[in-house]
């Protein structure tokens, strides 16, 4: 018997608008990129709730409608400037350094191209394998590793640079 | 897991959980599919009595294609092309996004080549299939009418088709049948043996080559 659409929204929803705000970073994106996924979801939702994967339906949608959207607005990201990223998380004397690393990492993940950001997304907020990446992302699993490798080496080597000007 | 995993995971589910769905989340995404489904119906509609006027595309003949990408078993066919005084494109009028393209089915020739008589477009297909079905056999509609209609009842993401008609795939010299959409993409149209199946690809345009060559 196929779930209801309503009460699996309600279930899944908030963790896929969730997922929408970590790869646009924008709280309105994200709710729309939810929307516009679910909306293809309840086109095929007798056949995708019995037989198929909803959630990974509903991800790839917003993956695939985020890249479309960026290509044909040419919308695009703030990057921060280097010099800028240096003092993300340093100059917040009055919170911990736990609250000040979580502040620095995100503003560090908004920096990272688009794809580097969708790979992190989904290999530590979605807990995806990198096959299940390259499915989604419709690239090879090397591929998978090598936006990875990069992201977390940037986002490492900017946080020990941040951590040791912040001990200067 | 080091650090930088545990700092991931924690930021990541901390600020996912910052952002509340809005709470008839259900409710618009149902709305929005009803407005989704009603644009495919309007489409095909608006196809299907274009196609009426695509009357000399034959029947296919079994031939198999060697096209790269082709995911088709050996001794698949393709759409034979047009013969006789049939043009090899008929357009449906572009509108701008978000019209209804049955409203007005004026020809427009502003999309898809203009061939000289007895010529039809090169295809050019590139990848693999990106989208199947069941076609529809019933023997009262020409090949290309049924094929264009399931293929259109099928899909979800184009917009209204502009233009579409016959032509000549550049791998294996058989007539296929292309459709151009408004936002200009284009896909090719290929029948399995039986006719029971379509498959579709996404293509380019080329210049005119004379029909069967």
């Amino acid at each position: 018997m196929a779930q209801d659409f309503s009460d699996w929204v309600a279930a899944r929803g908030p963790r896929l608008v969730g997922f929408g705000y970590l790869l646009c970073r924008d709280r309105d994106l994200a709710q729309d990129l939810a929307q516009e996924a679910l909306a293809r979801l309840h086109l095929h939702w007798q056949r995708i709730s019995r037989g198929g994967d909803p959630e990974a339906y509903a991800r790839r949608c917003m993956l695939n409608q985020l890249l479309t959207w960026r290509r044909r607005r040419s919308w695009s990201e703030q990057t921060m400037e280097s010099d800028r990223l240096d003092r993300v998380g340093v100059d917040t004397p009055d919170h911990s350094d736990r609250i000040g690393t979580h502040e620095a990492m995100w503003a560090l993940l908004g920096a990272l191209p688009i794809r580097q950001r969708a790979v992190v997304v989904l290999r530590f907020y979605e807990d995806c394998t990198d096959a299940e990446i390259a499915d989604l992302l419709g690239c090879r699993q090397a591929t998978v590793r090598s936006h990875a490798s990069k992201a977390l080496a940037r986002l490492r080597d900017q946080l020990e640079r941040q951590t040791q000007g912040a001990q200067l | 897991m080091n650090d930088i995993d545990t700092v991931l995971h924690e930021v990541l589910e901390g600020y996912a959980r910052d952002v509340t769905p809005s709470p008839d989340l259900a409710a618009r995404a149902a709305r929005r599919s009803r407005q989704i489904r009603h644009r495919r119906i309007a489409t095909a509609s608006a196809t299907t009595a274009a196609v009426l006027g695509v009357t000399g595309v034959a029947a296919a003949s079994a031939v198999g294609n060697g096209r790269p990408g082709s995911n088709h078993t050996p001794g698949s066919v393709k759409l034979a092309a047009p013969t006789g005084t049939v043009g090899p494109r008929t357009t449906v009028a572009p509108l701008p996004d978000g019209q209804d393209s049955s409203a007005d089915p004026s020809p427009s020739p502003g999309f898809g080549p203009t061939c000289p008589e007895g010529e039809a477009p090169m295809v050019r297909a590139a990848g693999a299939a990106t989208d199947s079905g069941d076609q529809s056999n019933d023997t009262a509609q020409t090949l290309t009418q049924a094929l264009m209609q399931s293929y259109l009842s099928a899909i979800s993401n184009h917009v209204p088709i502009s233009a579409y008609g016959v032509g000549t795939d550049s791998a294996s010299g058989q007539g296929v049948v292309w459709i151009q959409f408004h936002d200009q993409s284009t896909v090719e149209l290929v029948s399995n043996d039986s006719h029971s199946r379509w498959s579709s690809y996404d293509a380019t345009l080329g210049p005119c080559v004379p029909i069967g060559s």
